[in-house]
């Protein structure tokens, strides 16, 4: 045991050793610069003088922030110095794209052979920097070379291509009626083309769901994009709030909850575009099949009597749903994954009407708006709102669902829900409600930053949030609320959410006390009710 | 039982030795910079090199064609951590592919100048050194005060302003999905990756602090 134990703590001694070298070899890219301890003469180019003032030693500090946030940086001014070399354009030569098409990364550079450019272009500069926002190389460097007369020269492009898979919306939970789990893949250049392609699927027991997607931002080598996904679903949902009763073979029977089977498999083409850099427009066109199994009666003890349960505008056997959406974003945020200031609006409609051959009429509207207030060293605050209003009769997966406003209730996958689970932290008469026409959502989340790297890791957050909202439908509004007193009636309640948000080489993961509520369905029934 | 806790015992012991060894060279192994320091008349002049800011990857750019731009800055400092003077000195180099020269243009607060120089042992010679440089102006004011010099150098660094709107261009993904977020999963991390590692930093940084010194009648001290 001792012989093992030395071993071990001479593994240990010879790590150290080898760590502590390390440390003390300069990094490969500095090997040729001068050791630091020894500093060279400085000379005068001019009058061959060299240094005769006092000298001291100045340590170098490389962690610490070097000025305030006063200072300003200065830069060039191009306009004022000697003209830089202008040159005509014989021809761009791209290196190190195994994968990815050349007329991908030519789409990134306004300029063509032929022209005569300065190398001072900020074209030159700005495709670098759209090359390396596609995500599809770790680094982008340009040079050039002589052309072949004087005077011209050749654009030398040299790419180092990344990975573009990457595994999107994985999850797993045990709601308190079945385990339940997605995961998904996207590939941001499917066959080096540029071209996004996603695939996405849920299950649990009895449902299961798929979704295939492709978006291509610049459709026809345009700056519009062009966006093609289809879903299939399989599913049920879970209906009733207390002491329910569903009619099958003439009796009424209790059950835990009156379940609803549905099949729908659609289609959505839409086309985007981003203008000054801020504002997003996008359009879609959304057409589905329908095939629903609506249970033919069922009652709950709901608002302080027997009523009949409403199984969510769903209209029995088979239908078709044809929807046209439109929405304008507009996105200031400093990050997608971690942000910490700018702020984030999105504004949408969806309308579908008999006249393009839906059985369902009904209108839908929803304003979303996050604010982020830096407050120093990466730390944020972001203050959310939520508004959603819709007119007529939607199918009940396309109305607001409470689970995607409490923590406390697992929230939907492909528009698939795995659980009964109700709102009930404050007791009011939002415990009524699942999918209602109406919703607005208040929540504050305070973010600390805990690491950022260039590794397998980018960044890590943690993320502490609490909440407010209320959700109902119009009919709720002229129910009499029997059974809830003073503030009860208002159809509203509490969340909140503790946890790390990890941006990674292949994906987002977060770990939250919502997820964890998601694994112990126990828990989170208790926590909502 | 026993033998199993002198092994966490053991391990432990190891483990403290691990990070002991592995901090003190750390702290040990910190860089010193020879930089030299005068007044004339009502000036503080200094003079340091910083030509290892010209790593393998920067000195393989240089000659690209392309311009290579440093910027060094400086900052009189006080014992409140206050800045009290600001000076800075901008650098472009260019290769010029058929004259075969390196062009190098100086900017700062004396003007702008420019040279030719054919090799790029030379441009980095003259780049890669602040010879006596005026970055203190007005010192009588400053008298009987404690303060250091701050200094940044940076190689081909972005601007805050070309980083935001990068940043807002590369957020905007263009395929039509009504799902902001759904949209923001689709970029997520290729988002960070470029945030993290491709911009808003320079090529290279070089940065270094004096020691505190007061400027008294003998100069610096």
């Amino acid at each position: 045991m001792k012989a093992m134990t030395s071993l071990l703590c001479s593994g240990f001694l010879l790590l150290a050793s080898l760590c502590a070298s390390a440390q003390e070899d300069p990094p490969e890219d500095e090997a040729t610069q001068p050791a630091e301890n020894e500093p060279e003469v400085i000379v005068d180019q001019q009058t061959g003088e060299t240094i005769t003032e006092p000298v001291v030693s100045w340590v170098e500090d490389p962690t610490e922030p070097m000025f305030d946030e006063e200072v300003s940086p200065v830069f060039l001014d191009e306009e004022e110095g000697p003209p830089a070399p202008r040159y005509g354009l014989q021809k761009i030569v791209i290196k190190g794209n195994r994968k990815t098409m050349r007329r991908v990364i030519l789409r990134y550079l306004d300029l063509k052979p032929g022209e005569v450019f300065s190398v001072n272009d900020p074209r030159l500069e700005m495709a670098r920097y759209r090359l390396l926002a596609t995500g599809f190389f770790t680094s982008v460097n340009m040079s050039l070379k002589r052309g072949e007369r004087r005077g011209w020269a050749v654009l030398v492009i040299r790419v180092k291509e990344r990975n573009t898979i990457r595994i999107k919306d994985f999850m797993f939970g045990v709601s308190e009626i079945t385990p339940y789990g997605s995961v998904g893949m996207t590939d941001n250049s499917f066959l080096g083309t540029g071209i996004q392609l996603s695939g996405s699927v849920v299950a649990s027991k009895k449902q299961f769901g798929y979704r295939l997607a492709l978006a291509d931002d610049h459709f026809l080598n345009t700056d519009v994009g062009l966006h093609v996904e289809g879903l299939y679903a399989n599913a049920r949902d879970f209906f009733g709030h207390d002491s329910i009763q569903v009619n099958a073979a003439g009796d009424d029977i209790n059950e835990p909850y009156a379940v609803l089977n549905y099949k729908r498999a659609g289609i959505q083409i839409g086309t985007g575009y981003t203008l000054l850099l801020d504002y997003f427009f996008w359009l879609d066109y959304h057409i589905e099949a329908i095939s629903a199994d609506v249970p033919t009666a069922g009652s709950h003890y709901s608002f302080g009597e027997r009523r009949p349960i409403e199984f969510g505008h769903l209209l029995p056997g088979n239908s078709a749903l044809s929807s046209i959406m439109f929405g304008l974003a507009r996105d200031t945020r400093d990050h997608q994954v971690l942000p910490s200031e700018g702020s984030l609006t999105d504004f949408t409609v969806e309308l579908s009407t008999e006249v393009i051959g839906s059985d369902y009429d009904y209108s839908k509207f929803t304003l979303a708006h996050d604010t982020y207030f830096p407050l120093g060293k990466g730390h944020s605050i972001r203050l959310g709102l939520f508004g959603g209003l819709i007119m007529g009769d939607s199918p009940f997966y396309n109305q607001f669902f409470v689970g995607d406003y409490s923590a406390f209730i697992p929230s939907r996958l492909l528009e698939l829900n795995f659980s009964h689970l109700q709102s009930a932290l404050l007791g009011t008469s939002v415990q009524e409600m699942r999918y209602e026409d109406m919703v607005g959502n208040l929540n504050l989340e305070y973010s600390i930053p805990f690491y950022r790297g260039a590794g397998l890791i980018y960044g890590i957050n943690g993320f502490v949030g609490a909440g407010i909202f209320a959700i109902a439908s119009k009919k709720d509004l002229r129910t009499d609320p029997k059974g809830y007193q003073g503030y009860e009636v208002v159809p509203m309640d509490l969340t909140f959410d503790l946890g790390v948000r990890i941006d990674t080489k292949i994906g987002v993961i977060i770990f939250s006390m919502s997820n964890l509520f998601r694994l112990i369905p126990n828990l989170g029934s208790e926590m909502a009710e | 039982m026993i033998a199993s806790r002198a092994i966490f015992r053991y391990l432990a012991a190891a483990i403290v030795i691990v990070l002991i060894v592995a901090v003190i060279p750390a702290s040990a192994a910190a860089r010193k910079r020879k930089v030299g320091l005068k007044i004339g008349g009502d000036t503080l002049y200094t003079t340091f090199s910083y030509k290892d800011a010209f790593t393998k990857s920067i000195l393989k750019k240089l000659d690209s064609g392309l311009p290579t731009k440093m910027v060094a800055q400086v900052v009189l400092e006080s014992k409140k951590g206050k800045s009290i003077t600001y000076w800075a000195r901008s650098i472009e180099i260019i290769y010029d592919l058929w004259e075969e020269h390196f062009a190098i243009t100086v900017k700062d607060s004396a003007g702008r100048r420019s040279t030719k120089v054919k090799t790029a042992a030379e441009a980095i010679r003259i780049a890669g050194i602040l010879w006596r440089a005026p970055v203190v102006a007005n010192i009588s004011g400053l008298k009987n005060g404690v303060y250091r010099l701050r200094v940044l150098v940076e190689v081909n660094p972005v601007s805050e302003e070309m980083v935001r709107n990068i940043q807002r261009w590369i957020s905007k993904p263009r395929g039509g999905h009504g799902d902001i977020e759904t949209r923001s999963n689709f970029f997520g991390s290729f988002v960070g990756h470029f945030v993290d590692r491709g911009i808003g930093q320079a090529d290279k940084t070089v940065s270094f602090r004096s020691q505190w010194f007061t400027l008294g009648e003998q100069g610096n001290k």
